[in-house]
């Protein structure tokens, strides 16, 4: 990848080199005196109170030295710190390690003890452990990776700390969980893993998975294949002589292009493995000016709005419609009245021509060779925080910065390889109608948008008629939010049963909305048919018929359905939140991802 | 007596000094080639120049002959190794290479000279080296050019209360002017000493050179002017001369003004910037073809009159080419659908009770084209700009952008009557009433208009402020708003690089930002340095608390905890949003404060939308620790008509709501070419939103009310008449509205319930008209009202300079038990220097903690870091 950094004009480039230049690490020591000691002076006096240390903390964490910072760390493994405290102080370290580098003076060893802690301070610690690179942790940390009832999130955790750590325990610990006896999912976090460790190991255990395991999400692999520059040319020079499953091929471009990554060879290896044509040929005047005429003559937007919600194209992984979807790229709500069918046109296929203020991505390229791409959240002298196609921020010292630059709109380009001529004629119809007067017309009826379903619904749902309330509290009400998966309806409302099948366990969804009051007072619920359905307001059983009204307090409360979907021969559930004459309640329903 | 001899002894040196250095640049005059390019850098001095051009016309007329082609590319507050640019500003082809220059006359120094003598040694290095550079350079492909270097003029004392004298720096000035002297002679290239002669010409005549102490006006240059001349060429022989000083001097200005539309082409950002495609590389290279020749045009026109020919009244440009053919990019004829306002007042919905009529428009007020802001004068009239030339300025066709006063003369709610108070502008984006006059957006610049004869209609300009950038014509200053203390806001979008020259040193922002202006002073500053998209909205409620609104992103900020101060080019790290968006992008917002609307609404903000939802917005606010937090209630105006775009909106003297809409089927700046021909620049309106079940507000006569008339309507429970009052109250005789305001205190009553607000009023009339009051000061930090002590603190900041021991009383604030006083005590020691600050900013520490206050006070230690840092 050549990089041509173009953010500033030649002028005020060097002005930027002058004011990057006088942030040198000297400095930032040297600054600490005179910022942090009187802050260290404060906490020392007493004067602040224990419960409000957290700040105070924070503070001395973001700007300290490894004095100050050693100072902290031993107020936590003499257990002087507590509680929320305690966790707050551990996110302040991480973080003066991920933005500053700088770590405690002194002995780290104690991070062993903080690894046995209760969640969530052993998620830190091991995050810590890793970052500190602390070898004296890695028999701990080789336990959780390997160990069968560790949970994913401690697992990927202990797994970074080991490819931080770095050293051939850590590559054979990597190795063993490549092997086939272990479960599809950590065999290729195992190879991701080494991507970082070992590059050569890592496509060879990499395509080796890809070609047997069955099953598995194997976009980690991908993921750290792409995050390292270089990586991506080997794992395609690879590719071309070795075999991998097809749909495969086709989950790990997906996953690429969703990224907004688009590197040739890699794309069009994976291409290939695909069954996909794998050449992107920019359109002629004569073809684009064809394509236009098309959309307005041939193009469906009923057919749109389905392509549109297609998991396959991602789309409402990053945008949003009548404020139900992702939340990465623009609302597209009003889009088709804005914005000219040629600009769409373009906006799909050449994402990078004419990026919104707030959309344009950059690409930083570190000094240990990590590729992160993404949109700049916030930048100061000593980090950059970029949110990434995910949504997920990563924050990157300025000191590791080897190379910036632009990089495009974080909308992916080839999306178009998945989708046929006339599908990409419906797909612009659609937006192009999105926000016009008529069906595609902005609501602001209050209807419910985004709903989010269960994944797997609870026994006491299944088994009795009428659950018990705090039962109900707890296990619904009170479930994670991992335990749902957002189901976004269509503009016109309707959340299609088609859409839901694949969730259903005994023929049942279980469906959830928020609704968020800010004046207190009656509210109305309606709904296109109750059939076989069980409404809650809360933990409130509410009748099991089309429209209910209900009295609702300040705050967000959460409207729940279970509809039995075997007798039910209509296309799928529509519902929103009324205002009933007289009420005095004022309320938004919750949209969003 | 031995004292004053040494002086008039020094004195004599001076003088034999610079006579003897007057003698030595004698030696070195500048000598001009037969077709020579003379090229203008530097800073406001240049820049400003070529709208005065009395130097550049003597310079024609004692070389006719020679047909000399200048150029000015003075820029806004440029100094020697900082002139930060928009995107790509390189490719426009305003480098020196570009314009061939023969003769370089370079006008730095000035803003260098506020590092002092700390700073004096980095612009010798910096000026050496500029030196070597540029005559090592062939800029104009065959050998090295000429180099002039102006030193800086003096600072005039114009004797205004709160505007510096310019003696400290005229001490600086005198430095640096001595540093480029010594370094030209070393590299023996020609200096000219402006500082001395201009310092005696402010100190012999009768008139003011200059209208704000540092930057001279047309009178200004004129008087300069002979004096480069002679410096430059020697005495003058104009014996037998038969030139029209007059008509050349025309010709000169016309030939400055198209080159002005070149340079500083607005929409740089469309034109060779981060968005010339795909639209811009089609149409803008024939249009500055087309400018380029009409340029050149120009310069043979002021060479036949240089020579004494006489030229065509009308300039033939017709040897200047062609437009590029650009059609549409709405394929859906459909979708461009104009509704006239009686189909259009159809579309409106609104909730129970509340009514809409059509104000203004454009079938009874032909140009009402394009409004973008407005706001009311102290005789209840509205005041409004339009913007026909919006997005720009199209080579040859004459801008004719307008303010508009309207009025309804019969109470019937529409209005009857107009008055054109300026004309011939170029996208006004921005207008505030003040001073007798009115502020105005004329991007890059900020003008003031006045009418001195009472035909309300403007006959006195003046550029008062250079250097917001318009890279982005949409992003350009708007908004503009009056805060409660006398301070004009403005504010600006993302892609610029924005520098303004002022008495107290160059302030600078990039990437978007809200500047502060206080004319009596002269103090500009960047209120807000933050990564906005385009921020279109800024409203103050009724304790000085501030918000602004984000169009592009929808966003919406509380202002206190994000303006504390910042150093170029740092900016203020990303921060929370009061309230969720619903829907984007936004144009202007506005709190409810008109007993004419029902009690339940008061205190609501209201948010213009215009793309998708096209209405006002609504929501309920409430407090949230320190801050702000609000929550979306029903909207109150929804149109379906897509047309229909508010931009700005306000609550008129009748107590009803006031939008302006800007009405257009297009609005995308960059979804379209700029010129698309179904932007439209025919249509405006202006509605009016009344609620039926109350009455309408009586107008209390601002403009005839005797002063102490005009303290007691500070009384008044709507923000906009208190607004019009203060604003009032700075163009009536200070001396006496103090006095007054001192028995009017007097008198207050301490068991009314607003009287810790009617205080805090006086105390921001003492404010507006900059009379630092430090005992009624501290008596409202310790008022027992905690929002009038956040307000107070907010004053202390900006008296800070003229407050003893300010750094006690802010120790004091920052203890306070109420949170949005000790985020306004955090927030006004981000602008000190004195290490004492940091301390004091972490004793609100021991205090409990919420999100404002610890991002404030990271942003504060972050700058007060820096500065350590750089001591």
């Amino acid at each position: 990848m050549r990089i041509r950094s173009r953010i500033f004009s030649a002028v005020s480039l060097s002005v930027i080199a002058i004011l990057l230049s006088s942030s040198c690490h000297e400095q930032v020591l040297a600054q600490s005196q005179s910022s942090v000691a009187p802050m260290m002076r404060l906490l020392k006096s007493g004067r602040v109170p224990a419960s409000r240390q957290g700040t105070i903390i924070e503070l001395i964490c973001r700007k300290g030295n490894p004095e100050e910072l050693g100072f902290i760390w031993e107020q936590i493994v003499n257990d002087k710190i507590q509680g929320d405290v305690k966790e707050k102080s551990l996110i302040a370290l991480k973080e003066a390690f991920q933005n500053r580098k700088i770590k405690p003076a002194g002995s780290l060893a104690d991070i062993s003890k903080l690894i046995d802690a209760k969640p969530p301070v052993n998620q830190i610690a091991i995050e810590l452990a890793g970052l500190w690179k602390v070898s004296g942790a890695a028999d701990k940390l080789q336990e959780l990776a390997l160990s069968a009832k560790t949970n994913e999130k401690l697992r990927t955790a202990a797994i970074n700390a080991l490819v931080s750590i770095g050293g051939p325990e850590s590559i054979k610990a990597m190795q063993k969980l490549t092997k086939e006896n272990s479960p599809a999912d950590i065999r290729y976090l195992g190879a991701a893993a080494l991507v970082t460790l070992d590059l050569k190991q890592a496509i060879t255990a990499g395509i080796n998975i890809m070609s047997t395991a069955k099953a598995g999400d194997p976009t980690p692999f991908i993921e750290a294949v792409l995050d390292t520059q270089g990586a991506a040319d080997q794992l395609a020079a690879a590719l071309s002589t070795q075999q991998i499953p097809e749909d495969v091929a086709k989950k790990q471009l997906r996953y690429m292009y969703s990224v907004g990554r688009s590197d040739k060879a890699l794309s069009d290896a994976l291409s290939k493995a695909a069954g996909m044509s794998g050449e992107d040929k920019e359109l002629t005047e004569e073809e684009f000016k064809q394509l236009l005429a098309d959309v307005i003559a041939k193009g469906n937007a009923e057919r749109g709005e389905q392509i549109f919600r297609r998991a396959d194209l991602s789309c409402m992984k990053c945008h949003s419609v009548s404020k139900a979807g992702g939340e990465v790229g623009p609302d597209l709500s009003p889009i088709g009245a804005s914005s000219p069918v040629d600009y769409l046109v373009r906006s799909i296929l050449y994402p990078n021509q004419a990026v919104k203020e707030a959309y344009q991505t950059y690409v930083i390229i570190t000094i240990e060779g990590k590729i992160m791409r993404g949109i700049i959240v916030d930048r100061n002298e000593e980090r950059v925080i970029l949110k990434d196609a995910n949504g997920k921020e990563i924050v990157i010292p300025v000191d590791d910065i080897d190379d910036e630059a632009e990089g495009g709109s974080l909308m992916p380009q080839g999306l178009t390889k998945f989708l046929t001529r006339d599908e990409l004629l419906d797909l612009v119809k659609y937006l192009s109608v999105l926000g016009k007067p008529g069906p595609y017309a902005i609501r602001s009826r209050p209807t419910i948008q985004r709903w989010l379903a269960m994944r797997e619904i609870p026994n006491l749902l299944l088994t009795n008629e009428n659950p018990d309330e705090e039962l109900f509290e707890e296990q619904i009400l009170r479930a994670p939010a991992t335990a749902f998966v957002p189901q976004y309806a269509m503009v016109a409302g309707l959340l299609p049963f088609e859409e839901l099948k694949s969730l259903s366990s005994d023929s049942k969804i279980l469906l959830q909305a928020e609704l968020d009051v800010t004046e207190a007072g009656t509210v109305g619920f309606r709904i296109n048919s109750a059939q076989d359905t069980r409404i809650w307001i809360d933990s409130q059983r509410l009748k099991s018929q089309p429209e209910n009204e209900v009295e609702l307090s300040k705050g967000i409360h959460k409207l729940t359905l279970l509809i039995d979907l075997s007798k039910r021969n209509d296309a799928g559930v529509q519902a929103e939140f009324f205002k009933p004459a007289g009420s005095k309640a004022s309320f938004t329903v919750v949209g969003g991802k | 007596m031995k004292k004053s001899l040494n002086t008039a002894l020094s004195l004599l040196t001076v003088i034999l000094l610079t006579v003897s250095t007057t003698h030595a640049a004698d030696k070195q005059k500048l000598e001009l080639k037969p077709h020579d390019h003379i090229v203008f850098i530097g800073n406001t001095f240049p820049e400003r120049m070529q709208d005065a051009g009395y130097f550049e016309t003597l310079l024609h007329s004692r070389f006719p002959e020679k047909e000399l082609v200048v150029r000015n590319l003075g820029w806004s507050a440029d100094e020697l190794t900082l002139r930060p640019r928009s995107k790509d500003f390189q490719d426009h082809g305003h480098n020196l290479e570009d314009h061939k220059a023969d003769v370089i006359i370079a006008c730095f120094g000035f803003n260098e000279s506020f590092a002092g003598k700390a700073g004096l040694s980095k612009f010798e290095a910096d000026l050496k080296n500029f030196i070597d550079t540029t005559l090592a350079a062939k800029y104009n492909g065959k050998s090295p050019p000429q180099l002039v270097l102006f030193s800086p003029i003096a600072n005039e004392n114009l004797n205004r209360p709160g505007l510096t004298d310019g003696k400290e720096n005229n001490e600086r000035i005198k430095l640096y002017t001595d540093a480029m002297q010594k370094i030209a002679k070393e590299k023996n290239v020609i200096f000219v000493d402006l500082f001395t002669p201009s310092k005696k010409l402010m100190e012999s005549d009768d008139q003011p050179l200059t209208f704000n102490g540092i930057h001279l006006t047309d009178y200004g240059y004129q008087q300069l002017a002979p004096i480069i001349d002679e410096a430059l060429f020697g005495p003058r022989d104009s014996s037998g001369s038969t030139v029209d000083m007059k008509k050349l001097r025309a010709e000169v200005l016309e030939k400055n003004k198209q080159f002005w539309y070149d340079y500083r082409a607005v929409n740089g950002y469309y034109i060779y910037g981060g968005r010339k495609e795909p639209f811009g590389v089609v149409n803008f290279p024939a249009e500055f073809a087309k400018l380029r020749k009409m340029i050149a045009n120009r310069d043979k026109r002021i060479w036949a009159v240089a020579q004494g020919k006489t030229v065509p009244v009308k300039i033939d440009d017709s040897n200047t080419g062609e437009f590029a053919d650009i059609k549409t990019n709405v394929k859906d004829p459909d979708s461009i659908k104009i509704t006239s306002p009686e189909e259009s007042l159809k579309h409106f919905e609104l909730p129970e009770g509340f009514e809409i009529n059509l104000f203004a428009s454009e079938v009874e007020f032909p140009e009402l084209k394009n409004p973008v802001q407005f706001a009311f004068d102290s005789k209840g009239r509205l005041w409004v700009c339009t913007m026909a030339s919006y997005p720009m300025y199209l080579p040859g066709k004459e801008v004719d952008d307008k303010i508009l006063i309207l009025e309804d003369t019969n109470g019937d709610g529409r209005a009857d009557k107009q008055t054109v108070f300026a004309d011939g502008l170029h996208l006004p984006t921005g207008i505030e009433l003040g001073d007798g006059g009115a502020y105005v957006a004329q991007q890059p610049n900020l003008v003031f208009l006045k009418d001195t004869d009472g035909d309300d209609h403007a006959d006195y300009k003046e550029i008062v402020l250079h250097g917001f950038d318009s890279a982005d014509s949409h992003h350009s200053i708007s908004a503009f708003t009056w805060g409660p203390g006398g301070g004009l806001y403005f504010q600006e979008g993302t892609f610029h690089h924005s520098q303004v020259e002022t008495p107290y040193g160059p302030q600078r922002v990039m990437n978007a930002g809200i500047f502060r202006y206080e004319p009596r002073t002269e103090k500009t500053s960047i209120f807000v340095s933050y990564s906005y998209a385009n921020p279109w909205g800024h409203v103050f409620d009724r304790w000085g608390q501030n918000f602004v609104a984000d169009a592009s992103g929808g966003a919406n900020y509380f202002g206190t905890a994000y303006s504390g101060d910042v150093d170029y080019p740092r900016k203020h790290a990303g921060m929370k949003h009061f309230l969720k968006k619903q829907w984007r992008p936004t144009a202007g917002c506005e709190f409810v404060s008109s007993r004419q609307f029902p009690e339940e609404l008061q205190g609501n903000y209201l948010l213009n939308n215009c793309i998708g939802f096209h209405g006002v917005l609504q929501y309920k606010m409430k407090e949230d620790g320190s801050g702000f937090a609000a929550d979306p209630v029903e909207p109150l105006v929804k149109s379906t008509d897509t047309n229909f775009r508010p931009v700005d909106l306000q609550f008129g003297p009748d107590g009803a709501l006031y939008l302006i809409d800007w009405f257009n089927p297009l609005v995308g700046h960059m979804q379209h070419s700029i010129r698309d021909p179904n932007r439209d620049a025919q249509h405006g309106r202006i509605w009016r939103v009344t609620y039926s079940k109350k009455p309408l507000l009586k107008d209390p006569n601002i403009a005839d009310a005797s002063i102490p008339e005009l303290l007691d309507l500070l009384k008044t429970y709507e923000d906009q008449v208190r607004y019009r009052v203060r604003r009032e109250l700075r163009v009536r005789d200070t001396n006496e509205v103090i006095a007054a305001l001192n028995k009017w205190v007097a008198g207050l009553d301490p068991k009314d319930e607003n009287y810790q607000h009617n205080l805090l009023e006086a105390l921001w009339v003492c404010q507006n008209l900059d009379v630092v009051d430090v005992d009624f000061l501290k008596k409202m930090l310790q008022s027992p009202e905690p929002k009038a002590r956040a307000a107070a603190t907010r004053v202390l900041c900006y008296w800070r300079d003229r407050v003893n021991n300010s750094l006690d009383l802010l120790q004091v604030q920052i203890n306070d038990e109420n949170p949005r006083v000790r985020l306004e005590a955090i927030r006004a020691l981000s602008f000190y220097h004195d290490p004492r600050a940091l301390e004091i900013a972490v004793e609100s520490l021991i205090h409990p903690q919420d999100y404002y206050l610890e991002y404030a006070l990271k942003e504060t230690m972050d700058t007060l870091e820096k500065r350590m840092e750089a001591n």
